[in-house]
């Protein structure tokens, strides 16, 4: 311690001497630092790379690369940095081509690496690497040669590629290339490897082209051992594991072993190498068929599908698969090939680069199973011919399931089995045994052998046959199923040999059928008797008789040069329609009736157009139209072109036509002459004969008949005809000529015509067409809806004028009509009242409207009475003008139809009234329809205009400007007439009166005067609900129909409607509607009410249906099935249209303003409970597309399963302007069953529904329904239908009318108040107690009490009931 | 006891009865029918019920009536008379009740001739027409009436038909109907088209989900067999339940895409996303407040650490839920979406105590009173102590038993018991006390075996069989014995079974190392077998024999030991016990040996209403040694008609004995409940 009074300098000096220290230490530091920087500069930049440069530019340039290297940095101490390092092969021998680094990070111990440890390198660190490599580079010579020693380090650097390409070019024609590799190795050898892009290009025999790899594991001790190895993309390959050993690389040999899962199954695969020897084990354990050969080949994995199991090893020289031999085990699991299902194949053999051995094979498809031993085939044959000659060895084929082996449907084929033995020798197939039975038939191969032909090409088609058996067929129904030809029936048995070549093929046929049918044929008993020869059948006997007929053939048939040999052929049916529909002969049908036939011919020379003769006769087996005869006969003969008709006859009861000529016609022409040498026809005792010998001739669209003269009884005629496409001529001259007879079996049903004489003349050429008539006809009609009577018809007609000279009918009772006129055409264009100048005068008197054919309208009903008619019309001017006049009595309306019939006698005995003017307009001098007491209507007035319209045939309309001047009254005591005269109504009934003057004209129409209808009904269609119990009454005041008031009853709901309909301007609607429980719709399973205020105003061109509908007392009865239905079908269904919309219509511009509402109940009643329907919609838009919003409410609800109770929460039906027809629906009901908590859902739109079931814990959808259904807990099972039969046997039992009367609404399905016991105890007898128990009241658990129906079968096998009151305490 | 017997019955019929009448209530109007129709006036009644029940809250009463005649329409129409018409009529009189008019004219009656399916190919007519649910008409019996609400709804069952065997695309044209003149003769044509037969010849293809689990699918009986609408349901079923079988609760089926080419091949792909696999971390238990927790987890099968299984999450749940001791057993894995989870499983105990009277009726027993007490949860163990009294006619019962449901953690249930029973039975009176042990273990679902001890005091208080030999047999015993059984019980239902097997073997010892006064060997066999027939007809054939044999120091059976024979549930052509030996005043002696066999063919009739013909042989061998010559037959043959309740059928069985003898009736009559095997 110093004291006080311490000289003060020395304290001075002391930061001095600090300060100085410090400056003289920074000094030193800042110099070591400079020294260092630059130490480390020299370092890097300059001694490391130059040391570098000169060490490594010639060892590279020795051993055969180029060297080159951009920029080097690092300390060389530590640690260097490479970049731009290139190594390019200078020789080109090698088989490392190129390295390129862009980036070489070492870092080493320098002391080590001076030393030459091997460990002395710590790091190596790559990036975007390049490496070049050609397998197939030819070593140049100057090599060095290899020391066989291969020792991996015990300690390895940790090395890092990152980015590495990799392009390994294997030969000329293939190579591998690999981007984004990336590969580490650490210190103690493990590695993992990363190649997300290996693609292989060129000619590599596999389809696959890209994969990923991903690898790791170890190099250590000499091995390479994969402890993982995946493989993505085309050849998917995982859980990799195997090991490569290094050591034995540097003995020149190669042992590598792989294993990891492929294809869904596992590969395991072992190569050993020594020297030129190579052998490859291969294990596959349950490999995918399909995922395992895509890779390699496409065509065959689509055809092969199936687990396949492979042990093999195969033994050669080199890589490739030329030289070497091997051993393979195969087994195919359920697998397919081409269709072809194959449970189960097995196979064990060897092969060679020649031979393939199969020591066995075995191979189940079905219930068939093959069965090969000892068979060899050549390989490396390209030819299958080759190949299959080449085979050797035994086969045995047993067949239980035919069916799958053609592909039929093998569901109604019968028990069978096919058992076929062989062997392929040197010369072709040996069947040493053959036999297929099944039941009911019994095919024996006695004999069988395919000797190969010698040729190279044809060494099939000149194989030769020997095969004979022999068969015993008692049901060929059965036979048929099996080979897919169901339609066959019947019994048959014989024997078959076929020897010789495909070619020349020898055999003999020997079968005898009993009752043989195919389909509806039925062929009866059969018996072949035949021979094949050198392609010449010879048909012994060949002959079928059946239900339908009989047929014999015999001769013989050139198949070869498709020739008949005098093949005879007899054939006979006793129901010539039911065979021909049989046989389906469509067009020959409509005229055969069923009757018999017999024909017999015998046929010569070529199929298609064979000589001979034939004969044909048809007994009650044609007919035309309504007409049958009772024979016809055909008999004729064919020589080259020349058909020499010797005998054609039909024979009717009252017609009879006779023929004979010939005709001169070549198969496939279309022009034939014909010469008819002889005709007769008769009509009952009318008859005609052909006088002299006629022609006519056929050519493409033109038939020219010579002059046809006949004459008889029946009088005489002569017809000549040119009928062409561009002219025609035809001229009829008739004298006393009875047209049946002439018309013969042609004469149409109901036609008359006791005499016809005159001529007839009609032409027609390029100029245009002309007819000259004069005929007269007594006693005629054309059919029986008319009356007869005696025509006279005389009159010319050309292109520009008609005179009718005179048309008179005199028709009896029936009335007389005489009309007399001409018509002129007096300008060109479209024929009509203006452009012809016409008078037309006549009368018809008496004429009984009911002995005129009506019916011929096609109206429902028919108009009777006695009328009589004048008329005097002429037009000269285009106008029609003159007078007609009409009185009708007794009129009524007549109808066949039930209701028809009674609405028309409402009007029956009417008298009419008519006397009216055409002078510009029609004076309706006189109008009255009058049955006293129901029907009362009168006219009279002017209707201006109206000659005019007509003279245009009322195509244009009426003038408006024509004045209208009527009055009528009328008074219809009954309307139910009306329906029948208006489609559009279904219903009309009801009184109808009331007077009305009309005035003004046609635009402007004005009327005054009042209307009443009582006692009214009105229904518009068949589904529409009816009016009923209409009371109205209204007037009419100009042009507006006042409803004064209108109400009735609509499917029993009252109603009522007034207002007015305005038909001036526009038109005007303005009216409303006011109703209780009206009918809506009803079916049988639906029925909808409402109660509705409504009103319809607007314009008619858009009026408006606005105001409430309130729906109530609505049921929609459904069933809804217990069990699950089958799901929804694959093709969802689409809505309709809305049961508003209205198109096609005035009102399908009507405008909806409507709210739907609830009124009251709306049920939804299913049989498993009720569920009540709230709507509260809108209905809007316009009628021809409508549209409905709003919302469909569905109450909570209880819905009763027999095994369980669905508690239905609230659900919706929403309904959106854009898809009115299909609401989105959301209804979710929930339950608990033994314990599961159960949730049901129905969600989505109503066109694709969704339904959902869950629970809780989860159950399969199928067991919760079994569950809901039937309270039992589902059974584990794996999507069978087992647990729904259980639940159907259950439910059908139970269910019935028991199940819902012992079901209420508040306790509970059956299933949950039941609870049984079996088995607790034995019996007296050894039997099984039981106990069975029915809730009655109370809950199902909790506190409280509950009642019980009880019963039990004791230990004494009595059985015993009680009611069990149960008090539970907690 | 018969008229007791037949009270009951009687009671349970009305009870039947009205638990089957129409809850709804009927029409509040006076109703008249007229014009000529076949139908009688409560059938017409009942058409129109529904329409009319609530005629008072209708603002418009001739709504109703519009309502109910359309009904009557409609009712005649689908009988077969298409042009039916109804006309109504409201007729309120001053001062009287209302009453309502239908007016019917059902005009002809159509009877369908034919049915045709044009351009049906694949199958026959007659199975087409079954497949619309309706008789072929050309085939003999019952015409077939025309309803055209039946054939419109025919287009969419024969749709179905076809759907389901393959023809997904079939198509079936609305009905063309053609009447004759008279409108009494209908044909009925249908135009089928019915598109190519589709089947799935390959199994479906799946995308998403794991490829290991996805090769293990089995498509049997779903590859090579026709596409039908269920084969959807089905793939989705399989793939859905493998994965949550496979430790995926998530499984999701996201579509199912359907191809179908004109070839006729069907093709599937289902698109699978599996969720995450996971594992089940830990379990934890909720709501449990008698029942002890570890008696609740010896009853889970799923294992903290284990991979998640739907199946044991399934029979852990159902071992819960049967125990009875819950109401509620949820359960939830959580937190979703994680690969691992912790099962919580949430309780409601159900009340477990409870007190029990049931007065009651025993075929045999007479009037009968049951009381008793039972606690299914003791101590929360889920033990069951039961405390029973019986008082009837013939019998009085105390038992006393504890019930183990889980011996020792096992499947095994074990059963102790106390018990007295004192019971008249027809030749005898006797007084019986004990107690047995008892094992039962179920091997399968319709297996079990069992094994019981029993030990009990037997004596007789009352002797009315006049027989020197077996007043010689007379005496008390204690009767130490061990017995052995098996069962196997596959029948669809235990009171009304139509298909399956009940087989039952049990054999019983009882000796002197037992502690036995009585040494025997009782050995007893049964099987029932039943076989449908149809959806409506049951055959049903059964053999039960016992035969004890004395063994050790006993020379004879007692007659309390005995087998006895006849009665509703064996040999119906006689009455209780009178089949088999006799003493001299005609009292049953029992034998030591029995057989009786059963033959039945029972029918459905009409509704519940069931018919049974039957054939009944068995006899009674005096000494065991006579069992195997199968001697001394008697025979029954009978019918009888069964009406179904749920508690089993009210049974009426009317048998006649071919061979009757000396005392014996030649009709024996047995009215019963349930059926007699």
């Amino acid at each position: 311690m110093s004291a006080a009074g311490e000289p003060q300098p020395a304290r001075a000096a002391r930061p001095r001497r600090v300060l100085k220290r410090t400056l003289k230490w920074a000094l030193r530091a800042g110099l070591a630092l400079v020294l260092i920087a630059a130490l480390v500069w020299l370092t890097r930049e300059s001694w490391a790379p130059n040391v570098l440069r000169a060490v490594a530019g010639p060892l590279a340039q020795r051993a055969g690369y180029e060297f080159e290297l951009e920029r080097v940095r690092g300390d060389g101490l530590r640690e260097l940095e490479l970049l731009g390092l290139r190594l390019r092969s200078v020789r080109g021998g090698e088989a490392l081509q190129s390295i390129e680094v862009e980036r070489l990070h070492l870092r080493y111990a320098f002391l080590d690496a001076v030393l030459g440890r091997a460990s002395a390198l710590e790091r190596i660190e790559a990036q975007r690497v390049r490496v070049e490599l050609a397998l197939d580079a030819a070593p140049s010579d100057d090599r060095p040669a290899g020391s066989g020693a291969f020792e991996l380090p015990a300690q390895w650097p940790q090395l890092e590629l990152s980015e590495l390409e990799l392009r390994v070019r294997v030969d000329g024609e293939r190579s591998v290339d690999a981007s984004g590799v990336h590969l580490t190795v650490e210190r103690d050898g493990s590695f993992a490897l990363g190649a997300p892009q290996v693609e292989l290009a060129g000619a590599w025999p596999v389809a696959a082209r890209r994969l990923a790899l991903s690898a790791c594991g170890e190099l250590r001790e000499r091995l390479l051992r994969l402890t993982a190895l995946e493989s993505s993309g085309d050849v998917a390959f995982s859980d990799g594991e195997g090991q490569l050993d290094l050591a034995a690389l540097g003995d020149g040999t190669l042992r590598a072993q792989l294993q990891g899962a492929f294809a869904q199954g596992r590969v395991a695969a072992s190569l050993e190498r020594r020297g030129a020897q190579s052998e490859l084990r291969v294990e596959l354990r349950e490999l995918d068929c399909e995922s395992a050969l895509t890779p390699f080949d496409r065509q065959l994995a689509a055809r092969l599908q199936g687990r396949v199991s492979l042990e093999g090893r195969w033994i050669g020289a080199g890589a490739g698969a030329g030289p070497g031999s091997g051993w393979a085990l195969v087994e195919l699991q359920r697998g397919c090939f081409d269709g072809w299902r194959i449970e189960q194949l097995a196979c064990e053999g060897g092969f060679s680069a020649r031979e393939l051995w199969l020591a066995e094979l075995r191979a189940r498809t079905g219930d068939n199973q093959l069965l090969a031993r000892g068979v060899s085939l050549p390989l490396g044959e390209r030819a299958s011919a080759a190949l299959v000659r080449g085979a050797r060895g035994e086969f045995e084929l047993v067949a239980h399931d035919l069916p799958s082996l053609l592909g039929v449907d093998p569901s109604a084929a019968p028990p069978h089995v096919l058992e076929l033995r062989g062997a392929l020798d040197e010369g072709g197939v040996e069947l040493s045994a053959g036999r297929l039975s099944t039941t009911g038939a019994n095919f024996v191969l006695e004999r069988g052998r395919v000797q190969y032909g010698a040729g190279e090409a044809d060494w099939l088609e000149a194989a030769q046959l020997d095969l004979s058996s022999r068969a015993r067929v008692e049901d060929f129904s059965r036979v048929g199923a099996l080979f897919g030809a169901p339609g066959w029936r019947g019994r048959a048995a014989g024997a078959v040999r076929l020897v010789g070549a495909r070619s020349d093929l020898r055999g003999e046929l020997d079968l005898v059928g009993e009752d043989v049918a195919f389909g509806a044929l039925e062929l009866g008993n059969v018996l072949a008797d035949a021979s094949l020869r050198r392609g010449r059948l010879e048909l012994r006997r060949l002959r079928a008789r059946g239900g339908l007929g009989e047929l014999e053939l015999s001769g013989a048939v050139e198949l070869d040069e498709r020739r008949f040999d005098a093949l005879l052929v007899r054939a006979a049916t006793e129901d010539a329609l039911t065979l021909a529909q049989t046989l389906g002969l469509r067009d020959v049908a409509p005229y055969l009736r069923p009757g018999t036939v017999r024909l017999s011919a015998r046929l010569d020379g070529a199929w298609r157009a064979p000589d001979g003769r034939l004969e044909l006769v048809a007994d009650e087996a044609l007919g035309y139209g309504e007409r049958r005869f009772d024979r016809a006969q055909l008999a004729l003969s064919r020589t080259g072109r020349r058909w020499l008709v010797e005998r054609l006859e039909l024979r009717s009861q009252i017609d009879q036509l006779r023929a004979r000529g010939e005709v001169l016609h070549e198969f496939g022409q279309s022009a034939a002459l014909a010469r008819l040498e002889a005709l007769e026809l008769l009509h009952g005792d009318a008859g005609l004969a052909l006088l002299e010998p006629a022609s006519l001739e056929f050519s493409a669209g033109r038939l020219v008949i010579s002059p046809l003269t006949l004459a008889g009884s029946g009088g005489r005629a002569r017809l000549e005809a040119q009928l062409a496409p561009d002219e025609m001529r035809l001229s009829l001259s008739a004298g006393e000529l009875d047209l049946r007879a002439l018309l013969g079996p042609l004469t149409p049903s109901g036609l008359e015509c006791r005499t016809l004489g005159g001529e007839l003349e009609v032409a027609r050429d390029g100029r245009g067409w002309s007819a000259t008539a004069d005929l007269a006809a007594q006693g005629a009609r054309w059919s029986e809806v008319w009356p007869v009577a005696d025509v006279r018809l005389r009159g010319r007609a050309d292109e520009e004028r008609l005179a009718l000279e005179l048309l008179e009918v005199q028709g009896g009772q029936a009335g007389f009509v005489e009309l007399s006129g001409w018509a002129r055409r007096t300008a060109p264009g479209e024929l009509s009242a203006r452009t012809v100048a016409a008078n037309l005068r006549g009368s018809a008197r008496a004429l009984d409207l009911a002995l005129w054919p009506w019916r011929l309208l096609e109206t429902p009903v028919e108009l009777r009475g006695l009328v009589d008619a004048s008329v005097d019309v002429q037009s000269e001017d285009g106008t029609p003008s003159g007078r007609l006049q009409l009185q009708a009595q007794q009129l009524e309306l007549a109808a066949d139809d039930t209701p028809l019939r009674d609405a028309s006698a409402a009007l029956a005995g009417m008298t009419a009234l008519l006397d009216a003017r055409l002078a510009g307009g029609l004076l309706l001098e006189r109008f009255e329809l009058s049955a006293p007491g129901r029907v009362d209507v009168s006219a009279s007035g002017r209707l201006g205009g109206v000659a005019q319209w007509l003279a245009d045939g009322g195509r244009s309309a009426l003038s408006a400007d024509e004045p209208l001047a009527l009055r009528a009254r009328w008074a219809i005591d009954d309307l139910r007439w009306l329906a029948v005269l208006t489609p559009t109504l279904r219903r009309i009934e009801g009184a109808l009166s009331g007077d009305v003057v009309v005035g003004g004209s046609w635009s402007a129409p004005r009327a005054d005067g009042a209307w009443r209808w009582e006692r009214g009904a009105l229904r518009l269609g068949v589904d529409a609900p009816p009016f009923e119990r209409i009371e109205a009454r209204g007037s009419v005041r100009g042009a507006r129909l006042e409803v004064e008031s209108l109400s009735g009853e609509l499917g029993g709901g009252p109603f009522a409607l007034r207002g007015a309909v305005d038909f001036s301007g526009e038109g005007l609607f303005d009216l409303s509607l006011s109703g209780r429980e009206l009918l809506v719709l009803r079916s049988a399973d639906l029925r909808a009410r409402a109660d509705a205020e409504l009103t319809l105003r607007g314009p008619f061109a858009s009026p408006t249906l606005s105001g409430r509908v309130g729906a109530r007392d609505g049921r929609w009865r459904q069933r809804i099935e217990w069990l699950p239905s089958a799901p929804a079908p694959v093709v969802a269904r689409r809505g309709g249209e809305l049961p508003f919309t209205i198109r096609g219509s005035a009102l399908e511009r009507l405008n909806y303003d409507v709210a739907i509402e609830s009124a009251g109940d709306f049920v939804i009643d299913t049989n498993l409970g009720r569920i009540n329907l709230r709507p509260d919609l809108r209905l809007g838009g316009r009628a021809d597309a409508p549209t409905l919003e709003g919302v469909v409410f569905l109450d909570p609800t209880r819905i009763t399963l027999p095994g369980s109770t669905l508690e239905l929460q609230a659900g919706t039906l929403v309904f959106e302007s854009f898809a009115p027809t299909t609401p989105t629906i959301d209804i979710t009901a929930t339950s608990r069953v033994l314990g599961y908590d159960v949730t049901a859902r129905v969600s989505g739109r109503s066109d694709a529904l969704e339904r959902e079931l869950s629970s809780s814990p989860p159950l399969r959808s199928e067991d919760i329904s079994v569950l809901l259904l039937t309270g039992r807990a589902p059974r584990d099972l794996v999507g069978n239908e087992s647990g729904i039969e259980a639940a159907q046997t259950v439910i059908l039992f139970l269910g019935k009318d028991l199940l819902s009367s012992w079901t209420g609404d508040d306790g509970g399905s059956l299933m949950e108040r039941l609870e049984w016991r079996a088995g607790s105890d034995a019996t007296r007898t050894g039997g099984a107690t039981a106990q069975v128990s029915v809730r009655l009241t109370g809950s199902a658990s909790g506190t409280g009490s509950a009642t019980y129906l009880r019963g039990e079968r004791d230990i004494y096998d009595r059985i015993n009931y009680g009611l069990r009151w149960v008090v539970r305490l907690k | 006891m018969s008229a007791a017997r037949a009270w009951l019955v009687l009671a349970l019929s009305l009870l039947s009865a009205c638990a089957s009448a129409p809850k709804r209530g009927g029409p509040r109007i006076a109703l008249e029918f007229s014009g000529s129709f076949e139908a009688s006036s409560g059938e017409l009644e009942r058409v129109v019920a529904e329409d009319l029940e609530d005629l008072e809250r209708r603002s418009s009463p001739r709504s109703a009536l519009d309502d109910a005649a359309w009904s009557l329409a409609e009712h005649f129409r689908g009988r077969g008379y298409p042009q039916a018409s109804v006309e109504y009529e409201l007729l309120e009189p001053a001062g009287g009740a209302p009453r309502a008019r239908f007016a019917i004219r059902s005009g002809p009656r159509a009877r369908v001739e034919r049915i045709a399916f044009e351009g049906a190919a694949r199958f026959e007519r007659r199975e087409l027409t079954a497949a619309i649910g309706l008789r072929d008409p050309s085939a003999r019996g019952e015409p077939v009436w025309y309803s055209e609400r039946d054939f419109e709804r025919a287009v969419g069952a024969l749709e179905a038909f076809y759907a389901e065997r393959g023809h997904a695309r079939a198509r079936i044209e609305p009905p063309r109907v053609e009447f004759d003149a008279s409108g009494e003769r209908v044909q009925v044509v249908f135009g089928v088209h019915e598109g190519p037969r589709y089947m799935l010849r390959a199994a479906p293809s799946l995308r998403g989900g794991v490829a290991l689990l996805d090769a293990t699918l089995d498509w049997e009986g779903v590859v090579g067999r026709p596409f039908t609408p269920r084969s959807v349901a089905t793939a989705r079923g399989r793939v859905g339940e493998l994965y949550e079988r496979s430790g995926y609760p998530d499984v999701r089926i996201e579509s199912v895409e359907v191809e179908l080419d004109e070839s006729g091949e069907a093709r599937l792909e289902l698109v699978v996303d599996p969720g995450p696999a996971v594992r089940v971390t830990a379990v934890n238990l909720t709501g449990l407040v008698r029942t002890r927790e570890s008696y609740v987890r010896a009853l889970i099968d799923l294992r903290p650490g284990a991979s998640y299984d739907v199946r044991e999450l399934r029979s852990s749940f159902s071992k819960l839920f049967a125990t009875g001791l819950f109401t509620r057993v949820q359960t939830q894995l959580a937190p979703e979406g994680a690969a691992e989870r912790e099962l919580s499983i949430e309780f409601e105990e159900a009340a477990s105590r409870e007190v029990y009277v049931e007065p009651g009726l025993g075929s045999y027993e007479g009037p009968r009173v049951l009381a008793g007490w039972r606690d299914k949860n003791l101590f929360g163990s889920g033990r069951v102590l039961r405390v029973e009294g019986l008082a009837a006619e013939l019998a009085q019962r105390a038992l006393v038993s504890l019930t183990e449901p889980r011996l020792w953690g096992s499947d095994v249930q074990a059963s102790l018991s106390v018990f007295r029973e004192v019971r008249d039975e027809p030749s005898f009176d006797k007084d019986e006390r004990g107690a047995a042990l008892s094992l039962l273990r179920n091997l399968s679902r319709d297996a079990r075996a069992e094994l019981e001890y029993r030990y009990r005091r037997s004596e007789l208080t009352a002797f009315d069989i006049n027989d020197p030999l077996a007043q010689d047999e007379l005496d008390d015993f204690d009767i130490s014995s061990l017995r052995g059984g098996l069962s196997f019980d596959s029948r669809d239902s235990v009171f009304t079974p139509t298909r399956g097997v009940q087989t039952r073997l049990s054999l019983e010892f009882a000796g002197a190392a037992l502690g036995s006064e009585l040494d025997f060997l009782r050995l007893q066999f049964s099987q029932a077998v039943f076989v449908p027939l149809s959806d409506a007809a049951v055959l049903a054939w059964a053999y039960r024999g016992g035969v004890i044999a004395p063994t050790g120091g006993t020379d004879a059976i007692p007659v309390q030991e005995r087998y006895f024979n006849g009665g509703e549930n064996s040999v119906r052509s006689f009455r209780e016990d009178r089949l088999g030996p006799l003493d001299s005043t005609g009292e049953a002696l029992g034998g030591e040996a029995f057989s009786t066999l059963t033959l039945e063919l029972r029918r459905e009739l009409l509704g519940s209403l069931w018919g049974a013909a039957f054939y009944d042989a068995g006899n009674v061998e005096p000494r065991a040694e006579d069992f195997f010559e199968f001697d001394g037959f008697r025979h029954g043959l009978g019918l009888g008609l069964r009406y179904a309740l749920p508690i089993g059928p009210l049974r009426l069985d009317v048998s006649a004995n071919p061979d009757p003898r000396d005392g014996e009736s030649e009709w024996v009559t047995h009215f019963s409940l349930g059926m007699s095997f």
